[in-house]
Parts: structure tokens; C-alpha cells; sequence
């Protein structure tokens, strides 16, 4: 199995804006009123399906717990999956995200993130992939997905890139792909935003061919700044994070999936930042360590060493279906 | 399935047995060793001192795991019987021994023969391979090979250091493995220069080598190749025109190389004024080594597909053999073997 370090000199405001993003985060409000609230379920873990939580809190009127047993963090009122579709095809918090912060930050996006997910895939399927053109879906992406990334790297011609899908949606986003098999299929921050993850799972890996690769990325509830900061961490942002898997949890689908894990990385570079930045009161250790020491070289040393041993909150996986 | 044996039952025979056993598509019948406290826990096979026995019996694919100086005479027996053979690195003990199988290869074209290059398939090497070939980095311009280590206690009476088993000494016994990697991400080498050397261990076999390559498209490659690596040591490192990389680490059963990493960065600036020296990097670990099935997926597939063997052929085999031999040339290195 490989595991991932990243450093590439990101820094939180570099994708996020701080005088956006406290705009956005009040649209969001706003549109979770709107949109969500009256769709509002009850739901156990999403990850084991345990009903014990060891503790609860509230962020932007959803409720959201911890799970007792795998220690994912979850939307406890949980919004249907139609709800959701409206919220981020409809709402006022996704219009501003794409023509504002999207906007503004897109150049950086696509060289920081973007692009290297692009190449993180492509480089997976050069080694793993049994064709010469891959077909390749998305489901659930943030903003256009990959397919600029894609393109930059040159791939008109080298795979098929099928444009989002959601399935089992409404709508005109809806493509009929049934009976279609793909070679990969992507879910970029896709099982934190959705109702049912485990069911977006289950549909993903019996569209993947055998042999075939899922790629994930997503939020683990067991990153440092989540488990320090729970609801004051911009990383539990409903809706768009409403399924925070634990890292052992996520583990477990990937048995439960008969999957095989050749990836499981947690390379985020934000994690510190997060906790620097963040106006929470932090255990006296890390206070200590990144609000008064606050040496550039520890910093980076910690925030690799949280990458290497899967601490960070941000974790990608390649997945392949065996057989 | 394809009925399969194995001649030689020492550290490699071992590691091709357990393959075999879990692979789907081998049925492995037989194991010939003429030592027989290696094989007296083995129940589940036919154990034979002859290798005569397998080369006459109907073994389809034959894996020659024995010292280097037997590996010509039973490769060459077996395929003109046609069976395919899965023989050891080296190919020999000189870069005759490996033009004489190839020649039996051309007389029996039904036969695969692949040698064991297995460094190729382990997940660092391959990820910079791919890399490599995604042209996200651009041409490669260098590479710089270290791979060596310590001998051990008992290394001067290991058949290893015995020229007239082995044919060479570390050059020949693990540096090809790092050559076979220089030809694996640059096609291969035209110029060599040398110096060998057994200053060290005194064997009448090298304990350090060092070269310098260079191909008709100016990329240029150096090896340390050593016995006296007190600390056990392989990597790679790759030089391009947009970044570097490093594989460093290997993934083995001892792990006395080290974790097997793949390190890499990209150039970052284009005017030289504007130099910082030190890139982000990404380093990935990778804790699975899937390389010895790999190998047996590759050879397995091309007899049921009756495909050519496309990497590790005796093609790639001969061309580290010359590399090997023109190095032992340019510093006037004899090893005189009898035959």
C-alpha cells in the first residue's frame, strides 16, 4: 500500500479567502434554512450504522454527532439527497462559491489541487489500467470536477471523461448510465456531501470493471484539526461536509467492499494551519507548540509528520475492485 | 495451468515456489536440489537431486534458480526440449553465456525465456517509470545509481565470491539490477567507462565498481556498486528536464534496505537568478511489494497468450551483460574463468 507526503507551500488563504469565505459561510446559513431544513432526517452513523454517538454538537442548525463506535463524525439530521441536489444547484451559497471564491481563487486551485489530483489519477491509471483509453466517470464532483485538469494534461484524446453523474438523482444532470462500466470513477470530496455515501459506494463499485480503480478523496473525522476543533473547524462545513469518516472506518468499507486499498494517504497541508488560525481555545500542548513557539521548521516538520502517519483530516485513497 | 518445476531450491527457489503455489495459473510439480536438508520440509511436491529429471519430464515452464555457472548449460537444455524457462539474474557468468541461450531461444521460437530483473516491478521503481513515461517531467537527463552492501559474516565463502560459480562479484551480483533499471528508464547505454576494484574483501571477485554511462541522446548515468556498503543501501536517483525524483529504500524480506520510497519535486523556477534550491516535495511510501507475482503474471500470460516476453527478455538480459563486460574492458579487469 503507498502512502503520500505532500508539500507544496499552500496556505489556507491562498483558497480561501477569509473575507469570502465568512460571506459564503452566511449564504450557506442562509440556503441550509432555505433548502434543508424542512427535508431534514434522522440518521445513525453512516459509516457502521451505529446509533451510540459520544458526542453532539450543532453546526449551522444541523445537528451532528460523533460515532461511539468508529468515531466517523456525521450529519445526525441529515437532508435527503433531492434536498442537497437543490442546495448546490439552486441556492444562493453555490452561486457565490462559483462566481466569487471559485472565481477568485481558481488559478491557485487548479495549480494546487486540481492539477495534481489530475496527475494523481492519471499516473494510477497508467500503472493499473488494462487499456490504452480508460473510461473515466465523476460522481458528485465540487465546481466542474477534474475535466479542466484533465485537459491541461493533454488527455482530450487519451481517455473518455464522462461528465458528472448522480445517480439516482433528478434533474437535467441525470445521465443514463446504467449497464455502463467504467475503467475508474472519481469521487472527489464526493461521500462527504451526499445522504447516503454508502450507497454512492455500492453504486460506484458495481460500475467499476474489474480490476478497475475508485479514487476518493475525502474528510476523516480522525485528522487533527477535527478532532480538535470539531464544529469550530472549517472542515466540518455542512453541507458539503456532512460525512467525516474515520480513518479506521474507512478502512473497514474498503473490506466490506472486497476492495483492494493501494493507496490510503492522508497528504493534507492544511491541517496546522487550521489550528494556527482558528480562534479556539487549543489544548495547552498545541497552543504552545503552534501559537507560541510557532517555528516555521516545526510546523513543517509536525504537518508531515501528521501526513505521514494518516493524522491529517484530508485523506485520498486509490481503491481497486478485485477480480 | 502450466505444469511447472523449479531447479535450484536455495533463496530464490524458495520465493518462486511460494509464487507458484498461490499462482492460479501454475501447477507446480517438481523442485530439484541436490542439498537435501533444503528440501526436506517440502511435502507438497515432487523433490528430485537430478535436474535431468526435470528436463526430461513434462514440465511446461521451468524456473532456473541455481549459481550463475548452471544457468546457461540447464537453460538452454530445457528450451530445446521446448519448455519455457524463468531463469535467475545474472544470465550467466559472462556475456558469452547469455549469447549462447539466446541463441537456443532463436532455435526454439516457441519457447519464452525472461530473466529474473526483479527491481522493475517493485512500486517505486515502477511509479517513476510511469512518471517518467506520463512526460509530466520531461526527457530524463541523468541518473545515479547506489546500490551495495555489507557482505556479512560468512561472505568469503559464499559461491557469490567464487569466480569460477559466480563469474563476477558485486558488479555482476546486484549492480546489474541497478544497470537493468538505468536501461529501464533510458532504453540503454552506448559508452562506459570504469574502475573495479577488490582492494576491500581480496576475493578474486569485485567488491566495488564504479562506472559512468552515456547514450547517443547525451543522457548520462553513474553507479557505485558495492560490497562494503556497511550500511545497506539502494537508490536511484533520476534527473529531468522539469524535476527529480528518487527511489530509495527497497522493499525486501531482511528490510535491511529501508522503507521503499519514491521522492519527487518539480523544477520551480525558469531564470536562474531566481534559484531556491530546495522544491516541495512528495514523497510516497509503499509498504506492498507485489514484484515476484508480477513476474510470474508477466511469463504466465505471455505462454497462455503466446505473446513475445516484452521486459526482463534475453534481450535486456545481454544488453546489461554488455554493459557489464565493457566495464570490466575499460579498467582491464580480468576474470578468467575455466570453463
Amino acid at each position: 500500500m503507498e502512502i503520500s507526503i505532500i508539500n507544496n507551500n499552500m496556505l489556507s488563504g491562498d483558497i480561501k479567502p477569509s473575507g469570502e469565505l465568512e460571506d459564503y459561510k452566511t449564504k450557506v446559513k442562509a440556503d441550509i434554512k432555505k433548502y434543508l431544513e424542512p427535508a431534514l432526517g434522522t440518521s445513525n452513523c453512516p459509516t457502521c450504522g451505529s446509533a451510540k454517538t459520544s458526542r453532539t454538537f450543532t453546526k449551522y442548525e444541523i445537528g451532528f454527532a460523533v460515532c461511539a463506535d468508529c468515531l466517523s463524525m456525521y450529519a445526525k439530521d441529515r437532508p435527503s439527497q433531492d434536498a442537497l441536489n437543490r442546495f448546490f444547484r439552486e441556492g444562493e451559497a453555490r452561486k457565490f462559491w462559483n462566481d466569487k471564491l471559485w472565481a477568485h481563487t481558481k488559478d491557485v486551485r487548479l495549480e494546487k489541487i486540481l492539477l495534481p489530483l489530475a496527475k494523481w489519477v492519471d499516473v494510477h491509471l497508467q500503472e493499473y489500467c488494462q487499456t490504452d483509453k480508460p473510461k473515466v466517470a465523476e460522481l458528485y464532483p465540487a465546481n466542474n470536477g477534474l475535466q479542466e485538469a484533465f485537459a491541461k494534461l493533454g488527455h482530450q484524446d487519451g481517455f473518455e471523461y464522462i461528465e458528472p453523474i448522480f445517480p439516482g438523482g433528478s434533474g437535467k444532470e441525470m445521465k443514463d448510465v446504467s449497464g455502463a462500466e467504467y475503467d475508474a470513477i472519481c469521487l472527489m470530496d464526493a461521500l462527504s456531501r451526499v445522504e447516503k455515501p454508502k450507497d454512492v459506494l455500492q453504486w460506484t463499485v458495481d460500475h467499476v470493471k474489474p480490476g478497475g480503480l475508485v479514487f476518493v478523496t475525502t474528510f476523516f473525522s480522525t485528522g487533527i484539526d477535527v478532532m480538535t476543533l470539531a464544529e469550530n473547524s472549517d472542515t466540518v462545513l455542512p453541507p458539503d461536509r456532512i460525512n467525516l469518516f474515520s480513518y479506521e472506518g474507512m478502512l473497514k468499507w474498503v473490506d466490506q467492499f472486497n476492495l483492494d486499498a493501494i493507496e490510503i494517504s492522508t497528504p493534507g497541508v492544511l491541517d496546522v494551519q487550521n489550528l494556527q488560525r482558528s480562534s479556539a481555545e487549543l489544548p495547552e500542548f498545541l497552543k504552545y507548540m503552534l501559537r507560541d513557539r510557532g517555528d516555521a521548521k516545526l510546523l513543517t516538520n509536525f504537518q508531515n509528520f501528521i501526513q505521514t502517519n494518516a493524522l491529517s483530516s484530508h485523506g485520498r485513497l486509490v481503491l481497486q475492485k478485485k477480480g | 495451468m502450466i505444469k511447472t518445476a523449479i531447479i535450484g531450491y536455495g533463496y530464490m527457489g524458495e520465493i518462486r515456489r511460494r509464487v507458484a503455489l498461490e499462482h492460479p495459473h501454475l501447477d507446480l510439480q517438481m523442485v530439484c536440489e541436490t542439498n537435501p536438508d533444503r528440501t526436506k520440509s517440502l511435502t507438497d511436491v515432487k523433490v528430485v537431486t537430478d535436474p535431468r529429471e526435470i528436463i526430461e519430464s513434462d514440465a511446461e515452464l521451468v524456473y532456473v534458480c541455481t549459481p550463475n555457472n548452471l544457468i546457461p548449460e540447464l537453460t538452454i537444455e530445457c528450451m530445446k526440449r521446448g519448455k519455457h524457462v524463468f531463469a535467475e539474474k545474472p544470465p550467466g557468468r559472462c556475456l558469452q553465456d547469455i549469447l549462447d541461450m539466446r541463441e537456443q531461444e532463436k532455435a526454439s521460437p516457441e519457447v519464452k525465456l525472461m530473466f529474473g530483473f526483479n527491481h522493475r516491478y517493485h512500486p517505486g521503481v515502477m511509479r517513476a517509470r510511469s512518471l517518467i513515461n506520463s512526460g509530466q517531467f520531461g526527457k530524463v537527463l541523468w541518473l545515479r545509481g547506489l546500490y551495495g552492501k555489507s557482505g556479512g559474516k560468512n561472505f568469503g565463502e559464499s559461491w557469490r565470491n567464487q569466480k569460477n560459480i559466480s563469474g563476477g562479484g558485486i558488479l555482476l551480483d546486484q549492480g546489474i539490477h541497478m544497470l537493468d533499471l538505468f536501461n529501464y528508464y533510458c532504453g540503454g547505454f552506448d559508452d562506459v567507462k570504469a574502475f573495479i576494484s577488490n582492494d576491500h574483501w581480496k576475493f578474486p571477485v569485485e567488491d566495488n565498481a564504479f562506472l559512468i554511462l552515456r547514450n547517443k541522446e547525451r543522457q548520462f548515468a553513474t553507479l557505485h556498486s558495492s560490497a562494503t556498503f556497511w550500511k545497506h543501501r539502494f537508490q536511484i536517483d533520476i534527473g529531468l528536464e522539469g524535476g527529480y525524483m528518487t527511489v530509495e529504500g527497497l522493499l525486501s524480506k531482511s528490510g535491511s534496505y529501508g522503507r521503499e520510497t519514491l521522492k519527487l519535486a518539480r523544477k520551480q523556477f525558469e531564470d536562474e537568478t531566481d534559484a531556491v534550491g530546495n522544491p516541495a516535495e512528495e514523497i510516497t511510501y509503499f509498504d506492498r511489494d507485489l514484484s515476484w507475482k508480477i513476474e510470474a503474471d508477466k511469463i504466465t500470460k505471455a505462454i497462455l497468450e503466446d505473446k513475445p516476453i516484452e521486459e526482463s527478455s534475453s534481450e535486456d538480459a545481454m544488453k546489461v551483460m554488455q554493459t557489464i563486460e565493457a566495464a570490466y574492458k575499460d579498467d582491464d579487469w580480468k576474470v578468467e574463468l575455466d570453463k
